[in-house]
């Protein structure tokens, strides 16, 4: 980083010191899934950046970047859910979790995440069962611009429902190990 | 109408117990879908996907991306120097210049919890290394991040105007004034506070011209984008989304190639973690909006804003509910969710009341900002006490002060149209 004034008070902090908003992201489908996240929003920008490029410096408007923004931003969406998820960022209102382990309601606590990992499981089976029947019914269809089928946008939807029953499982598997070994 | 109360009441137990606020509003509108409104379990997912698809909604990250761009190639900094120049040699300085930066901050960002964020971390130690009490940094780091999203651009302005239908351009503009107004505001308060503490003062003479040049021209390269943005989306030279892409290709130009801040490998870095913020956002605004859908089938909006048509009430009175309302949800939900589900319900009762969807939309925002700073979900207060090693609960002590003046201009903004509306008319 390039050296600054130092005006009169001002804070000296070494910018890279506390830079982990993002827990640690372990495990190849989690590393796999961030790094397609973050191809799919460079890809966004640029496809974007052409539409406007093309439009007033060449003056020959694409008709297609709009549609591929919006495929690009959907499967975004619903991997990077599978992806937060996984890494657990999810926003969440913890009072009633962090109450329960202040007094000790174990049971309170225990019932609350059996709930709230049913409510996942709940919908997720519904993205992937009502997902599967939407890209069936609209694996024949064209989209206006570029002509693939509109179940290229819907497919996103079984499949994050299909990867977070799968980490929903692996989240399970690994539990019952723990409290299976002797600590 | 019934049913309408059960949904949301649902919604908010779910919440309440801990369910993250995307999968508490998928399977509360899947239930009521499948259940009472006895449609197929296609319509769901389509509803989902809908509500995924959406050009406008692109915004959001790139204008994410833009802003953690040029807080990781040091924009941060040159603010701060920049607003130590402006405000450093008052009673108080680093405070103010926590809130000046905030307020600079405010025209890159467009997320309260990104300002926050960005502002705590490079001032909180600083704060606390001269001497300020740590509860006291934390506070007025977050009472003063509200104003990224009330200043343009911003994502929830950007939220209730895909919600709404009311163009983002002329929304924009309508946060310009209550955005400055609640920045100087809590400035002037600020610096009141400080005297009474008797915090350090540090006077400002042994600066160069040469300093106070260069300072001024770093921040400014980064305070002339709200302009390009605000200027071109109002003009129709741009969409929202397309600003948000130039906003994030400038941040970009000005972090690698004028300031020589990032290297390849660190933008591909800001890049990645921008995609995972921006997708949990994005995800809960999809399954909000399949709520909101379900919401609106139930009949549950219409019925209300007929009732309260009926009621014959004055619109004075009708405001004030509506704030009432929202600074209550705003305590629990999610911002962009509660604007996507409370816009269909009161965009209605404002019409029916002569009331500028422009004006309804900055009070939605305001009073959802002010949510923020206030627990239990209060996510700027989460972010500052991670930051300054405190608990939350003492944070949003500290964060009174600025949650008053923010009721403060709440009411003024609500019973005074003049200052959301005037400079959308202008143009």
């Amino acid at each position: 980083m390039t050296p600054l004034p130092s005006a009169a008070g001002a804070p000296v902090p070494g910018s890279n010191e506390i830079d982990d908003d993002l827990p640690p992201i372990t495990g190849w489908l989690s590393k796999a899934l961030a790094v397609v996240c973050g191809v799919l929003l460079a890809g966004i920008l640029a496809t974007v950046l052409l539409q406007v490029f093309m439009r007033y410096v060449v003056n020959s408007p694409l008709t297609w970047t709009d549609e591929v923004t919006r495929l690009q931003l959907v499967w975004l969406t619903f991997f990077g859910a599978v992806l937060t998820y996984r890494l657990g960022t999810q926003i969440a209102v913890d009072a009633l979790e962090l109450l329960a382990v202040r007094r000790g309601w174990h049971r309170v606590a225990g019932s609350a995440e059996v709930l709230i990992q049913a409510v996942i499981i709940l919908v997720s089976l519904a993205f992937l069962l009502g997902g599967m029947q939407l890209v069936e019914a609209t694996v024949d269809r064209p989209t206006p611009a570029l002509g693939i089928p509109v179940a290229t946008f819907y497919a996103a939807i079984p499949v994050s429902g299909a990867l977070i029953l799968a980490s929903v499982a692996e989240r399970a598997v690994k539990r019952l190990k723990r409290t299976a070994e002797p600590t | 109408m019934i049913e309408g109360i059960i949904l949301l009441a649902a919604l908010l137990l779910l919440i309440l117990i801990g369910v993250p606020v995307s999968y508490a509003f998928a399977a509360t509108a899947i239930c009521y879908l499948l259940l009472i409104l006895e449609l197929p379990l296609v319509t769901a997912a389509q509803r989902a996907g809908t509500g995924a698809d959406s050009f406008a909604l692109t915004a959001i990250p790139l204008f994410l991306l833009a802003g953690s761009l040029m807080n990781a190639g040091g924009i941060t900094q040159r603010l701060i120097a920049f607003g130590n120049l402006m405000v450093g040699w008052l009673p108080g300085g680093l405070a103010a210049v926590n809130i000046a930066v905030s307020i600079f901050f405010a025209g890159i960002s467009g997320s309260a919890v990104a300002d926050a964020s960005a502002v705590g971390k490079a001032m909180i130690p600083g704060m606390v290394r001269q001497g300020y009490p740590r509860p006291f940094a934390a506070g007025v780091t977050a009472g003063s991040s509200i104003v990224g999203p009330i200043i343009p651009p911003s994502i929830p302005i950007i939220v209730y105007g895909l919600a709404s239908g009311v163009p983002i351009g002329a929304l924009f503009l309508a946060g310009v004034f209550p955005g400055l107004l609640f920045g100087i505001g809590i400035l002037v308060m600020t610096v009141i506070i400080s005297v009474r503490r008797s915090f350090p003062r540090i006077p400002l003479s042994h600066l160069t011209r040469t300093q106070v040049f260069t300072s001024t021209r770093d921040a400014s390269a980064a305070l002339i984008m709200p302009l390009i943005i605000v200027l071109g989306i109002v003009s129709g030279i741009f969409t929202a989304t397309e600003s948000a892409a130039i906003a994030a290709f400038y941040a970009f130009l000005l972090a690698v190639v004028v300031y020589r801040a990032l290297t390849w490998r660190q933008v591909g870095r800001v890049i990645l973690e921008t995609a995972v913020a921006s997708a949990a956002i994005l995800f809960i605004i999809a399954l909000a909006s399949v709520f909101g859908w379900v919401l609106i089938r139930s009949g549950f909006p219409q019925v209300l804003a007929g009732s309260l048509a009926e009621a014959n009430l004055s619109a004075a009175l009708v405001l004030l509910f509506i704030n009432i309302a929202l600074l209550i949800f705003g305590m629990f939900m999610e911002s962009n969710a509660a604007i996507l589900i409370f816009t269909p319900l009161m965009l209605p009762i404002a019409t029916a009341m002569g009331i500028d969807p422009i004006h309804l939309g900055i009070i939605i925002v305001f009073n959802l900002m002010i949510g923020l700073l206030t627990p239990p979900v209060g996510m700027c207060l989460f972010v500052t006490a991670a930051i300054a090693k405190l608990p939350v609960m003492t944070v949003a002590r500290a964060s009174m002060p600025y949650v008053v003046a923010a009721l403060a201009t709440l009411i003024l903004i609500t019973y005074w149209p003049p200052l959301t509306t005037w400079l959308p008319s202008r143009f």
